[in-house]
């Protein structure tokens, strides 16, 4: 470090270098973790959110016996585990969908047959013992108990709140820069391979000193990933969100924090190839002295 | 040049290398922050808001609610005068006992109607007046459960209102049926009645008609206090 102008020059490739890195890995976890649908199907899988959204439904309808009078049977014998986690990997699928431009919409179309059928055959019961005149009202009364039931199912298995987001036109915001992450990753490795050419031609007379500003550049972009994702991580910030249903909690924090978990474990990484390329550097640098 | 002479020049050599990746650490956290105090990360937060912060589209019912059951006296030995006043009760306390014989009907009124006030009894409207005072007092319970007879009431039965300051005895005088939306029935009014109120028993889901009864006031005893007698 002998000439300033060098250093100087050095110093700002590797500040670029760190940016093009953190990018480089940033916009990879998107890409690869964030905007993928295995993400959320590993969660579902892992955290039963099938079942937690089954028991949710069973306690929403035996609350709502004193107003709608249906007895909470009628819907629980109607769904199942395996119907809920259909209709959730539907919602994953066509969000993610939706938003790699492969799909209109995010709705999703789901069986009810049985639920129509229970409910109808509950209320043709009841209007039989009790005298009830099966006529328009009845048939518009029925209709509505089934519509709401199908809306109410939908909206609690709803749990990575992708419906929400598509009719707050989030996903619709976003969908313009979800093909972007991709372009933008690849942007971003070849920027970072450009400044490490360049900090060899810079360095081309003792070229080990680019194991060292590369090292440099990658535990500075790592560290810069690492911290700020430990910090959320560990201290459980997404634990704040006040998310009344506790299976979208636990499906929308247990996204996030597998976000934070990929972007520690990348950060880790990252670190881990810098001291190697710094000791690296240094034993060099060591047996050209010796 | 002594040992420590060649000590010092190493250390000093190799200062710079220790060096620059802390600098450039520092250099790159100052960046990181102007960028993102620079970005509109106030947008992100209301996005945030839209999806996952609950607390701030609905505000729980529950929240704050303190329920406290009373046993109130409707046995109706206390001494009574004609002038007295009303104690007004806390939200979600239950602030009556209301008996109508003829259709067998006991349950306890709350003040406040909630989820959970309905399904622990008839809950009484803070929007109107409390029972005692002149106006209109509105009462209304679930048709599934304490209201379920509600429809059988009829034109002269007697309805009384046991509270803790006094009984309050009303007939029977006016059968209703209104829609949800109409708040005709509900408002307050300078005449003095009880608004009695159910969902209309419509074949299962939620009825948007209301039927219910209005009653006019027999009479009006508050419990004679201690500072009365004095």
């Amino acid at each position: 470090m002998k000439r300033p102008i060098q250093y100087l020059l050095s110093v700002v490739l590797t500040l670029l270098l760190v940016f093009s890195a953190a990018g480089s890995m940033a916009l990879g976890i998107l890409q690869f973790r964030a905007l993928d649908a295995t993400t959320c199907t590993q969660i579902l899988a892992e955290k039963n959110l099938d079942a937690r959204v089954l028991e949710n439904l069973t306690a929403y309808y035996t609350e709502q016996i004193n107003t709608s009078g249906i007895p909470a049977e009628v819907y629980t014998k109607s769904l199942s585990t395996e119907q809920i986690k259909g209709i959730i990997e539907q919602s994953i699928d066509n969000a993610f969908g939706y938003l790699h431009g492969t799909r209109d919409s995010v709705a999703v179309d789901a069986d009810f047959s049985l639920l129509e059928e229970n409910l109808t055959a509950f209320f043709k019961q009841y209007a039989e013992e009790n005298g009830y005149q099966q006529d328009k009202a009845f048939e518009k009364s029925l209709q509505t108990a089934i519509d709401n039931a199908k809306t109410n199912v939908l909206t609690t298995a709803d749990v990575f709140r992708f419906q929400t987001l598509y009719e707050a036109k989030v996903l619709t915001k976003l969908r313009p820069y979800v093909p972007w992450v991709g372009r933008g990753m690849l942007i971003c490795i070849a920027a970072s391979v450009i400044l490490l050419a360049l900090l060899a031609l810079l360095h081309r007379k003792e070229l080990k000193t680019l194991l060292y500003w590369a090292a440099s550049a990658l535990f500075t972009a790592s560290l810069l990933m690492l911290v700020p994702a430990a910090v959320i991580h560990f201290s459980r910030w997404f634990d704040r969100f006040a998310v009344k249903a506790d299976q979208i909690f636990v499906a929308v924090t247990s996204y996030l924090y597998d976000l934070t978990a990929s972007v520690m474990i990348a950060g880790s990484v990252g670190i881990a190839i810098a001291i190697a390329l710094w000791a690296g550097f240094w034993l060099l640098r060591r047996q050209k002295t010796v | 040049m002594s040992e420590s002479a060649t000590k010092q020049s190493s250390i000093a050599n190799k200062l710079p290398w220790l060096l620059t990746p802390v600098f450039l650490v520092i250099l790159s956290i100052g960046i990181a922050m102007l960028v993102y105090l620079l970005m509109p990360t106030h947008r992100l937060q209301n996005y945030l808001n839209i999806a996952f912060m609950d607390n701030l589209k609905v505000q729980s019912t529950t929240a704050g609610l303190n329920i406290i059951n009373k046993d109130i006296d409707t046995n109706g030995n206390k001494e009574t005068t004609t002038v007295g006043e009303v104690l007004y009760p806390h939200f979600g306390e239950q602030c009556a006992t209301l008996i109508c014989e003829e259709i067998d009907l006991t349950v306890g009124v709350y003040y406040g109607t909630t989820t959970e006030l309905l399904a622990l009894g008839a809950c009484q409207s803070t929007q109107n007046k409390v029972i005692g005072d002149t106006g209109n007092v509105v009462i209304s319970a679930h048709v599934n459960t304490f209201f379920a007879d509600l429809s059988k009431m009829k034109v002269g039965d007697t309805v009384t209102l046991y509270t803790e300051y006094g009984i309050f005895t009303y007939r029977a005088k006016e059968a209703i049926r209104f829609q949800k939306t109409d708040k005709s029935y509900v408002t307050n009014t300078s005449t003095d009645k009880l608004t009695l109120y159910t969902c209309e028993a419509d074949i299962l889901g939620n009825s948007d008609t209301r039927i219910g009864m209005i009653c006019e006031p027999i009479s009006k005893l508050y419990y004679v206090t201690t500072e009365v007698k004095e």
